[in-house]
């Protein structure tokens, strides 16, 4: 809900007026950024007093988790996004008007593109509609005049995903995020922050079991296994154990975002061979709003911290074999 | 801050069954008026981003080209309240014989326009004389297709005078009483001003001087203009200005590349100093 108040009370105090917004890099930058912020302070995303370091290490996460949440749960994306769907819908609504006083946007772009046609009496570029969307259509190769291709409403309707990725804005919507590597500074981060928003997760499977272990801040250490019924592959077990996982820690709390720790070398393989899978999965158990898996290294593994977590593992990891 | 009683301006509360029928009367009228020439407010399919966009590349094409053009904003005093209703008579007048039981019904409550007061104990009545009630569903489209269909005449006999603006078919940009006109110099301008200031005074309307203004690139250049010196009386009479606000955006020249980029980033702070008091209410 609060996604959309202020995607739809702030976002229409601006974007109405998108088409006279050229799309400055720093522009759409700015409008990012603005929005992240003011969606982490409506999500109240606390973060208790820390050593500085510490500190910025859970904002940096914070941010760059609600940064990419805003395209998973927005449904015409980020404001960036809105502002050049519409800065582009409206070159194609104003191209299909008649020359007539009573369409002065259509007589400006006219004008527009007869000036472009002549000689500038000044040096360096000039951005206009014009000049964006004939290099756009310089870029991608394409035919023809674009006045033309705006006729066919559904042509130009049918190209706006190119525009966007042509400004290098990701179309995808998913809440699962995998990551090379563990995010934190330091692998005893993954056990020290105990934040009601983030919740870590280790996992290992099997083909015939699935175990996770988490630190819980009342209880310690917390363990749930399920064992398969019968032998299938890992991925099966996988898939099954998540989607029990995410059931079972549904009764314990919902936080805003989990972390799954695989310190499992073989596992992980698996994870990234399944990525769809999974992540169709973590999208449908709706436990968290945003997920993000990662592998621990062996070294990450040996560290005292961590061994005193897999210490909870019923079978001993392969990493630490 | 002490106003006038000048610059009080009563909310008017019509009745919901006036609404209702000057509504179907306007529904009624809409296949038979006659074609716009400029108006984008309070017509279908008219929207002030197109205004807004036409009004910024009309500054971004005189800044490429050095050309020295001079951009009148005029402000209408009471714009609403004071359209003669005879103009509005002749207007709906134009209308064909199919439509002109609906003409007629919209102009007999237009004149009939009676405003109740109440102020402890005593009441009375006014009857108004001019102007379209503010908040009526007929107000706004009956105003702005009034002065649109005035101004096109009154452009046309430019037109017909030899008279060529600078970005063909363009004379200004109309949104329902915010006029933006757009001169190719001062000759143009001391010319035409006035003859548009007559249009207005036919209507009934008045140019407010002091919200009104002249955006130009550089004042120096009137030392030479050739134009007739008692032409430039009226422009004399409006504040010379590098750049203004049109349609509450910074508009004119002199300004930063970015100006309306960082004017949408204040209103996103503006909305959210608004919101920001419900969200914390909502946790």
């Amino acid at each position: 809900m609060v996604v959309r108040m202020l995607d739809q009370y702030i976002g229409s105090a601006f974007l109405w007026m998108s088409p006279s917004l050229y799309p400055y890099q720093h522009f759409k930058h700015k409008l990012l950024v603005v929005q992240t912020t003011l969606l982490i302070e409506s999500l109240n995303l606390y973060i208790p007093q820390l050593a500085d370091d510490e500190t910025y290490q859970l904002l940096r996460l914070r941010r760059h988790i609600v940064k990419l949440w805003i395209r998973h749960m927005t449904p015409h994306g980020s404001w960036t996004s809105q502002f050049l769907r519409r800065y582009w819908s409206f070159i194609g609504h104003i191209c299909r008007q008649n020359f007539s006083g009573k369409h002065p946007a259509r007589v400006m772009l006219y004008h527009v593109i007869e000036q472009h046609n002549h000689r500038l009496n000044r040096p360096g570029p000039w951005s206009t509609p014009h000049s964006l969307v004939a290099k756009f259509w310089k870029d991608n190769k394409m035919e023809g005049d674009y006045i033309h291709v705006a006729s066919d409403r559904d042509a130009w309707k049918a190209l706006t995903n190119s525009f966007l990725q042509w400004h290098n804005i990701p179309l995808e919507r998913t809440n699962v995020e995998f990551l090379d590597a563990q995010p934190w500074d330091h692998p005893k981060y993954l056990l020290r922050y105990q934040l009601a928003w983030l919740q870590v997760v280790f996992i290992n499977a099997t083909a015939t079991f699935f175990e996770a272990v988490w630190l819980d801040q009342i209880h310690g250490f917390s363990t749930w296994t399920i064992e398969a019924e019968a032998v299938h592959d890992v991925h099966h077990s996988l898939i099954t154990g998540l989607t029990g996982l995410c059931l079972h820690l549904c009764m314990l709390g919902q936080p805003f975002s989990m972390q799954l720790a695989v310190p499992n070398e073989m596992l992980w393989t698996v994870v990234i061979a399944n990525r769809n899978s999974i992540n169709e999965t973590l999208m449908k158990c709706n436990y968290a709003s945003w997920y993000q898996l990662f592998p621990l290294n062996p070294s990450e593994c040996k560290h005292r911290v961590l061994r005193s977590c897999f210490a909870n593992f019923s079978s001993p990891l392969s990493c630490q074999a | 801050m002490q106003h006038s009683h000048h610059e009080e301006r009563p909310i008017l509360l019509l009745e919901v069954l006036q609404k209702l029928y000057a509504g179907i009367l306007m529904q009624r009228l809409a296949p038979h008026w006659p074609p716009l020439n400029c108006q984008l407010g309070a017509v279908s399919g008219g929207q002030p981003i197109e205004a807004l966009f036409a009004a910024q590349h009309m500054v971004a094409l005189a800044t490429v080209t050095n050309k020295d053009l001079l951009f009148v904003k005029l402000d209408i005093k009471g714009a609403f309240d004071n359209l003669r209703h005879a103009s509005v008579a002749a207007f709906l007048a134009r209308m064909p014989e199919s439509a002109c039981y609906e003409a007629m019904r919209l102009l007999t409550l237009l004149l009939d326009q009676k405003i109740q007061f109440s102020f402890l104990n005593t009441h009375w009545d006014i009857h108004s004389t001019n102007g379209t009630p503010q908040g009526g569903s007929h107000s706004a489209g009956l105003f702005a297709r009034t002065l649109d269909h005035a101004i096109g005449t009154w452009t046309t006999d430019w037109e017909a005078a030899g008279h060529i603006p600078l970005y063909p078919p363009l004379w200004m940009l109309l949104f329902v009483d915010d006029i933006l006109l757009c001169f190719n110099g001062w000759r143009q301008a001391a010319e035409l001003l006035p003859t548009l200031g007559e249009c207005l005074s036919e209507l009934g309307l008045e140019i407010n001087f002091a919200k009104s203004c002249l955006v130009i690139r550089d004042a120096r250049h009137l030392s030479s203009s050739p134009a007739q010196p008692h032409n430039l009386e009226l422009l004399r009479r409006f504040p010379w200005v590098h750049h203004t606000q049109y349609l509450r955006k910074s508009f004119g020249y002199h300004l930063d590349v970015d100006a309306l980029h960082q004017q949408a980033i204040q209103s996103i702070f503006a909305a959210w100093g608004k919101l920001k008091p419900v969200l914390q209410k909502a946790h």
